[in-house]
């Protein structure tokens, strides 16, 4: 019997995103947390006495230009070559697109690169292991190259190594796209696939599986991260375990806070989801995206000062977390309690409340509103100014109100 | 929506506090308390029925949140009645009239016109400092007219300052072009950190390009050290060969050399000094054995004069135990005389003890007086018992007497305590009537509650009005049921409201025929005009004429009194010709009108057939209204017998459904009274049957029977004490007889005792008597004598027993020393005749003095004898050695190949030329080798034997040069192919540049939340700003024109009116017009002023409110403070004059303002209502309610 490791999209060096700091952070702990995880990966395999690493596709980000990272991938790959442990690799999309992955002197008799021409098979004779592969050439590869893979060797343990999309919609985008029944077709006894990075096993009957990637780096690669350790036995019946890998976690607590009167009673409900999220972590420090939502009283308390909420809960975090907690955002969502659903504002509150409905339905007001703001808008980071991390208007408008009506009335509320 | 009663039955300092707001068509409510009333808690009140508790209110000092409850009664404009009670919570807060059924929270809502709270507060609620901060920021901001509106409708004040606040948080974030700002700064920083990542990068492209000039390098490198590889072996070659040159010529003569010196034999490097040695070894050899046979002959002349007198020393052992015999005989003869000496003094002590005892015998009898072992055990056994059997035997009968008289006495005492009755029952009623205690103080609570009810009641009674009576009559009074007092109610409105209908229809229908009248009249004045009757009226006139005229002229027949009338008619001064003339002339001239005038004659007509409908209709609505009358009156009679019958006055509908209410609290509250009686007579019944049970216990147990009017506890005491007393004296009772018995059964133990002890003394007399007779005492003799008698026959015999021991030890001693004297004389007679007449000891001294000196003359014999031995062997040795030497040089002799071992050292000498040689020829063949290396000696030879040795240092020097030229190159690329691996190596691969994008990222979070706070706060100033200049737009014409005339009122007429203006940058600001028409900007105005235009903005916004929507309440207060009377009047009638179409609630607590209101406004307008301050009268209770009616005083809604 033997056992081997598949990973894949280690995205080595890329950062981990959208972590503001504050004081109470732990920002010690995101330090080199993609390095740490393929670290992990390494130890693993040692610990483990895995026959051979299958990597299938992204170690490097595609716009990482600092060859420090790719020295570092070297060293750990000699690491597992005087551990005697076999490596396969294949390029992804963005290893296809970085020039370090054709610098980078890996461990020659250890550590093998398919080639990027046609698929290839490479036999392990001794553990009757055939594993076939073949890299990307280009950063977008849109053929189908699971077409041109061989067929199985026959008594051998087939491993497919490929980095693809599958048939899957999502925010990956579409490389290499083949039909399951096609990799199934080819009756291999594993398919070790990379590129998306939420962990999967694609069907029941066969073992077809994504890893995921080794360390998540935003709040939408939540959940533990890690690869998947095989074990294969004599009657090449396999056993599929995953493993963590993952320094730091993200995680997102929902919080329902319907009902709660004063932005301390959110606070507490924040608290206990909180302590949730980190026995989930399992001692790993860990980002948080509270997003609290719910018909509650403390809305406009909670609406009209974001940010003070924010560094409430952050302080609150620091407290109960022993340094473990960083509040990546703290979304609220929360809508406002009428005493009685047709309770409406009248006067000027009606016009103000009347006026923002307006806005939030008049596309052209938008635009207006936001050509109000180019003066920001211009200097900020291209991140902010496109994409999904852009500003949103609709959000900020969903706060004025709350903002707006908090400051007009709390000052004159006879109380 | 207005409330008709405020019900602040838990809340604040209120408790059951009831304020009745019905009064008046909608009503202005003035609230007057003084300080400290709770006249801003009644305030905060209101809101919170209508909209909810405040979480986190601080109204709960007296309330606790739960029990907090504040209820009202509101009446729609409709009149319907909505009775709710509002409780802390977040759930069900809201309850019916019954504090139990639950609400729904939207038809409360539906009451409020769905306004929300926000704005019931910022528009119905007004109190003066926000008056002032709002006459204050008008003025402060200009006159803006866009932010007055805005501020006036919302109840803000500080909308300006809010306004600003807003654009300086969002500057404080951000300013394009700053650099200070949080997010300028954080943008700067995330550049630094973009470029701080870049630099820490090591570019793939810097890497490539230096690991090619690594591996070139390498290259290089490898093929310099290859020439030096080939080059520096060469030179070696060279200089070796160089190096042999002299070797090989100096091996050449050596060679010849060992030649010429022919056959020598090589000796060993060791033959001379064995030559040496073995010359030296043999003439130490001779020499020895010459010494040791001189001294031999010198030991043999020694023992030859040596004598040992043998007989002597064969009796060597008779003669020791002779020497150890002397030393006893020596001792035995001096210690003799002190021996007989201690003898007999001995003796005479024993005599003298002897004497003591019995005088009469002599020493030698004494030993009949010997008492043997067992006697004296006897003897000192009896002594040691009689003290223990005479104390035993004292004890016993001591013992006995006294238990025998601490039973005599107990019986005594005992005959004297009589025995008690039980105290079981006694403790069971006892046990009963304690837990009465509690019955007893649960009665005094009823009895107290219900004392209160009663009180409470019979006030009720007495306030209920329009009924007299007691409480169980009220009680049985069959009072109609609401359902019918609404029906009533129903009819009498309706009818009412019938009444009222034709009325209207009435005058409606009067005016109408008053208008048809005058129109007519119109007609009328405007000409005659003729209809078809009068044409009829003046053709039968005419027709009239003709026949009196055929009567006279044709007939003959005058009718005389007819004519007469028609002349008369026509024609008074004329004849009848001239009256029918005229009849005729009429008759043609109206038909001619007729034809002439016919459209006025029509309308005409048509005005009065309009009249005659109208009358008709008149007279129907007349008949109905009688019958609505009469319908009225049944129905008020109705109402009235409804009443009457129960003995009731009935004042109307409404009134008597509060009545209901009042008399319904009373009749449930006379359940109450009625309950607690029977929880009374319950009490009572238990408690004397406890008395009963417990004072029936006390008799039967002896003590005497309770008074009638004792209480129940000092019948509990006094059964305390009996039960105690009893209780104790059944102890002392059982303490007794137990002892009693205890004692009886010590007591036959006892007499036994003393008996068995008695029997031992008298045991023991016999056995004594029998010890001590044979010592010569008198029976009776006491132990202490027989024991003194007993020692001294101890000491007697003791110094009997010494003496008899000294006298043997004399003996011994002269035993001794004749064996002695007779062995000494065995001795000297056989070994020395001439000792013999010596006395023993001296003779036996001497014999041993000789013995010793023939000893030691043996013992020396002995040692000259083993000298000898010694020699003789050493000798042999030095023979042998000699010997041998001399084979030893034979030896060598045959090795040097010479006869005379005299000869060996020329030998050596020649010998030791020949091997210098050889050696030196070695040295050379050796270093020759190393340099000929790998090659044979021979054949290097060879080889340098063909070089020109001229030559060779040429061809070594350019090598050399060659050799040092490569060396240089290989070092310098060595060195740099070193620096770069070193450098390629040592290359930090530490993530400093990904941790810089990691920075980077953190500061595009901060960013992104910043950025998205001055988004929300540049967007809220914006939206701020747009939806004021919309509300503007939008209220500006009704708002100001509300405004202004309220404003010219509240002035005084100070102001004619109030008008948008623009300002200098176009912006439309509030003005005042004086009557003159001079206007006047706010910042002219004084503060009074801009109070009043403030508060007439936020009385316009209430009144354009009321325009569209239900009436709220107006919550007024003290907002006077600062006006003076002629502005306070002219407010309060402002407020009065709106308080007809919304309620409005005026709280102050200057009785002056009451003072002014009631002076100048009307009764059916004003109410007012005082709430009592805390602590002003002892007899008050807190918040008691009174209300004022104009005129006339009396007592609010009951105050519970």
């Amino acid at each position: 019997m033997f056992k081997f490791i598949h990973a894949a999209d280690l995205h080595l060096d890329s950062p981990l995103r959208k972590l503001e700091r504050y004081d109470g952070a732990p920002v010690e702990d995101i330090r080199g947390a993609t390095r740490r995880a393929l670290a992990n990966l390494v130890q693993l395999a040692i610990d483990e006495e895995v026959a051979f690493v299958l990597i299938a596709g992204d170690v490097y980000d595609g716009n990482t230009r600092d060859f420090k990272t790719g020295l570092y991938f070297a060293s750990e790959m000699s690491r597992l070559a005087d551990a005697g442990i076999l490596v396969f690799l294949i390029s992804g999309n963005h290893d296809a697109e970085n020039r370090m992955t054709r610098l980078v002197e890996l461990p020659k008799e250890m550590v093998y690169r398919f080639r990027s021409k046609k698929p290839e098979t490479r036999h392990i004779e001794d553990l009757g292991v055939s594993i076939h592969g073949q890299s990307f050439a280009t950063p977008a590869v849109n053929e189908n190259l699971a077409e041109a893979y061989p067929r199985a060797v026959a008594g051998h343990y087939n491993v497919g190594l490929l980095h693809t999309c599958v048939d899957q919609e999502g925010t990956h985008p579409r490389y290499a796209p083949c039909s399951l029944d096609e990799l199934r077709s080819k009756e291999y006894e594993y398919w070790a696939l990379g590129h998306i990075h939420k962990r999967e096993r694609l069907c029941s009957d066969a073992q077809i599986h994504f890893s995921g990637n080794t360390q998540g780096r935003h709040i939408n690669e939540e959940g533990a991260k890690g690869c998947l350790l095989v074990s294969v036995d004599d009657f090449q019946r396999t056993e599929v375990r995953f493993e963590p890998l993952d320094v730091f976690r993200w995680h997102r607590a929902n919080v329902d806070a319907t009902d709660a009167q004063t932005e301390h009673d959110v606070l507490e409900r924040v608290l206990v989801s909180l302590g949730e999220s980190l026995s989930l972590a399992e001692g790993r420090p860990v980002a948080l995206r509270v997003n609290v939502s719910g018909s509650c009283r403390a809305h406009r308390e909670l609406a009209s000062q974001p940010l003070r909420w924010k560094s409430e809960l952050r302080a609150a975090a620091r407290n109960i977390g022993a340094g473990q907690i960083w509040i990546e955002q703290a979304e609220i969502q929360t809508t406002p309690e009428r005493d009685f659903e047709d309770a409406a504002f009248a006067g000027p509150l009606g016009e103000l409340a009347e006026y923002i409905a307006e806005l939030r339905d008049d596309p052209n007001t938008l635009a207006w509103l936001h050509d109000q703001l180019t003066d920001l808008t211009s200097v900020l980071p291209a991140e902010l100014r496109e994409g999904e991390s852009k500003l949103n208007l609709a959000t900020a408008l969903a706060h004025v109100q709350p903002l707006l009506l908090s400051r007009l009335l709390t000052r004159t509320t006879p109380r | 929506m207005k409330i008709a009663r405020l019900e602040l039955r838990a809340f604040g300092p209120f408790t059951g506090q009831i304020l009745d707001l019905d009064a008046g068509e909608q009503g202005l409510h003035l609230i007057h308390g003084p300080n400290e009333a709770g006249k801003s808690s009644a305030l905060r009140a209101i809101t919170q029925l209508l909209y909810g508790f405040d979480p986190r209110t601080r109204d709960n000092f007296l309330h606790s949140y739960p029990s907090m409850r504040i209820g009202a009664a509101l009446r729609n404009v409709t009149g319907e009645l909505l009775e709710c009670v509002r409780r802390k919570g977040t759930k069900n807060d809201l309850r019916g009239g019954d504090d139990d059924t639950v609400l729904d929270p939207r038809m409360l809502a539906q009451w409020l016109g769905g306004l929300d709270r926000e704005t019931f507060e910022g528009m119905f609620g007004i109190d003066h400092p926000r008056l002032v901060e709002g006459g204050r920021q008008i003025v402060l901001g200009k006159g803006n007219l866009g932010q007055i509106l805005f501020a006036a409708g919302a109840g803000v004040v500080e909308l300006r300052i809010l306004e600003n606040a807003l654009k300086a948080e969002a500057e404080a974030l951000f300013a394009p072009r700053a650099s200070t700002r949080k997010i300028n700064k954080s943008i700067a920083q995330w550049k630094q950190a973009c470029k701080e990542s870049r630099d820490a990068e090591l570019p793939s492209a810097e890497w490539e390009r230096r690991d090619k000039i690594l591996r070139q390098t390498r290259q290089q490198l490898a093929d310099v050290d290859a020439r030096l590889n080939a080059a520096r072996p060469e030179r070696a070659r060279l200089e070796r060969m160089h190096q042999a040159m002299a070797l090989v010529a100096r091996r050449k003569r050596l060679v010849a050399a060992s030649v010429e010196l022919g056959n020598i034999p090589a000796l060993r490097d060791t033959f001379t000094e064995q030559r040496l040695a073995a010359v030296a070894r043999r003439s130490t050899s001779d020499r020895t054995a010459r010494d040791l046979e001189k001294a031999l002959i010198e030991l043999d002349t020694q023992i030859a004069r040596l004598q040992v007198p043998e007989s002597l020393l064969a009796r060597g052992a008779s003669i020791e135990q002779l020497q150890t015999d002397l030393g006893s005989y020596r001792k035995g003869q001096h210690d003799l005389p002190a021996l007989i000496a201690r003898r007999e003094q001995l003796e005479v002590d024993a005599r003298s003890i002897l004497a003591q005892m019995r005088p009469d015998l002599e020493l030698s009898g004494a030993a009949a007086l010997r008492f043997d072992k067992r006697q004296t055990a006897e003897l000192q056994n009896l002594a040691i018992l009689y003290g223990k059997f005479a104390t035993q035997a004292e004890q016993s009968q001591s013992q006995l007497e006294q238990r025998s008289e601490r039973l005599r006495r107990a019986v005594e005492r005992l005959g004297k305590i009589k025995p008690s009755p039980a105290t079981g029952p006694l403790e069971a009623a006892l046990r009963r009537a304690r837990a009465l205690a509690s019955v007893e103080s649960e009665r005094a609570a009823i009895s107290a509650e219900l004392a209160r009810l009663q009180a409470q009641t019979l006030a009720g009674l007495a306030r209920l009005g329009q009924w007299t009576g007691d409480l169980d009559s009220l009680e049985r009074l069959n009072v109609p049921a609401a359902e019918t007092v609404e029906r009533h109610e129903g009819e009498l409105q309706a009818a009412q409201r019938r009444l009222y209908d034709l009325d209207g229809q009435l005058a409606k229908a009067e005016t109408r025929q008053a208008d048809l009248d005058r129109e007519i009249e119109q007609l009328r004045l405007e000409g005659d005009v003729p209809d078809e009757t009068e044409l009829a009226k003046g053709r039968r006139r005419r027709d009239e004429g003709w026949r009196l005229v055929r009567a006279r002229w044709v007939d003959g027949a005058p009718e005389i009194p007819r004519e007469a009338a028609f002349v008369t008619d026509f024609a008074p001064a004329g004849s009848l010709a001239d009256a029918y003339e005229k009849s005729l002339r009429i008759a043609d001239e109206v038909a001619d009108r007729l034809r002439r005038e016919a459209d006025r004659v029509a309308a005409r007509a048509g005005l009065v057939a309009q009249r005659q409908a109208i009358r008709a209709e008149l007279d129907k609505l007349v008949e109905l209204r009688r019958q609505a009358q009469e319908r009225s009156a049944d129905v008020v009679s109705n109402w009235l017998a409804l009443w009457q019958a129960l003995g009731i006055d009935p004042l109307g509908p409404r009134e008597m459904r509060v009545w209901l209410v009042r008399q319904q609290s009373l009749v449930h509250e006379a359940g109450a009274i009625r309950k607690q009686q029977s929880l009374l007579a319950a009490c009572d019944e238990r408690i004397v049957a406890g008395r009963r049970e417990l004072d029936q216990a006390l008799q039967d147990v002896g003590e005497t029977a309770g008074a009638e009017h004792e209480s129940l506890s000092s019948l509990i005491d006094r059964a305390d004490r009996a039960s105690e007393r009893l209780k104790s004296i059944a102890m002392e009772r059982a303490a007794l007889e137990s002892e009693i018995a205890a004692i009886e059964l010590e007591l036959p133990g006892d007499r036994l005792r003393a008996e068995r002890s008695r029997a031992a003394l008298d045991d023991w007399s016999s056995r004594w008597r029998a010890a001590v007779v044979p010592l010569g005492l008198p029976p009776d003799a006491t132990p202490e004598q027989a024991n003194e008698v007993v020692a001294m026959l101890g000491q007697l015999f003791d110094k009997l027993k010494e003496a008899d021991g000294f006298k043997e030890r004399i003996e011994g001693i002269g035993r001794e020393a004749r064996m002695f004297a007779a062995d000494v004389q065995t001795q000297v007679v056989s070994l020395a005749p001439d000792l013999e007449p010596l006395p023993p000891d001296q003779a036996a001294e001497a014999l041993v003095g000789r013995y010793r000196r023939a000893a030691t003359e043996q013992g020396r014999h002995e040692t000259i004898k083993k000298q000898r031995e010694k020699l003789v062997e050493q000798l042999e040795q030095a023979r042998r050695e000699l010997t041998e030497v001399e084979g030893v040089l034979d030896a060598l002799c045959q090795e040097a190949g010479c006869d005379d071992p005299a000869n060996l050292a020329a030998v050596e000498q020649a010998s030791q030329v020949a091997r210098d040689l050889r050696n030196e020829l070695g040295h050379q063949n050796d270093a020759l080798g190393v340099l000929a290396a790998p090659a044979s000696v021979e054949d290097f030879v060879a080889e340098i034997e063909l070089v020109d040795p001229d030559q060779l240092p040429g061809q070594i020097e350019g090598l050399t040069t060659k050799i040092r030229a490569l060396e240089e190159e290989s070092k310098m690329m060595s060195d740099i192919v070193a620096v770069e691996s070193k450098a390629q190596h040592d290359i930090d691969t530490s993530t400093a540049a990904g941790e810089a994008a990691e920075r980077a990222q953190s500061l595009v979070a901060e960013i992104a939340s910043d950025a998205e706070e001055f988004v929300r706060l540049r967007l809220a100033s914006t939206i701020l700003r747009e939806a004021i200049e919309r509300y503007r737009k939008k209220n500006q014409g009704p708002v100001l024109g509300w405004a202004s005339s309220l404003f010219a009122e509240l002035t005084a007429g100070s102001f004619h009116s109030l008008r948008a203006d623009y300002d200098d940058d176009g912006e439309a600001v509030l003005v005042g017009v004086r009557p003159d028409g001079q206007t006047v900007a706010v910042d002219g105005m004084s503060e009074g002023t801009a109070d009043q235009l403030y508060l007439a903005l936020r009385l316009a916004c209430v009144e354009n409110f009321l325009t569209e929507k239900e009436p709220v309440p107006l919550i007024v207060d003290d907002i006077l403070i600062n006006f003076d009377d002629e502005r306070s009047i002219a407010t309060l009638k402002v407020l009065a004059e709106l308080s007809k179409r919304t309620q409005v609630i005026f709280f102050t607590h200057h009785q002056h303002l009451v003072d002014l209101a009631e002076r100048h406004l009307d009764g059916e307008t004003l109410f007012v209502h005082r709430l009592q301050g805390r602590g002003t009268d002892d007899t008050t209770e807190l918040g008691k309610g009174e209300s004022q009616r104009k005129g006339r005083r009396y007592e609010d809604a009951g105050t519970r």
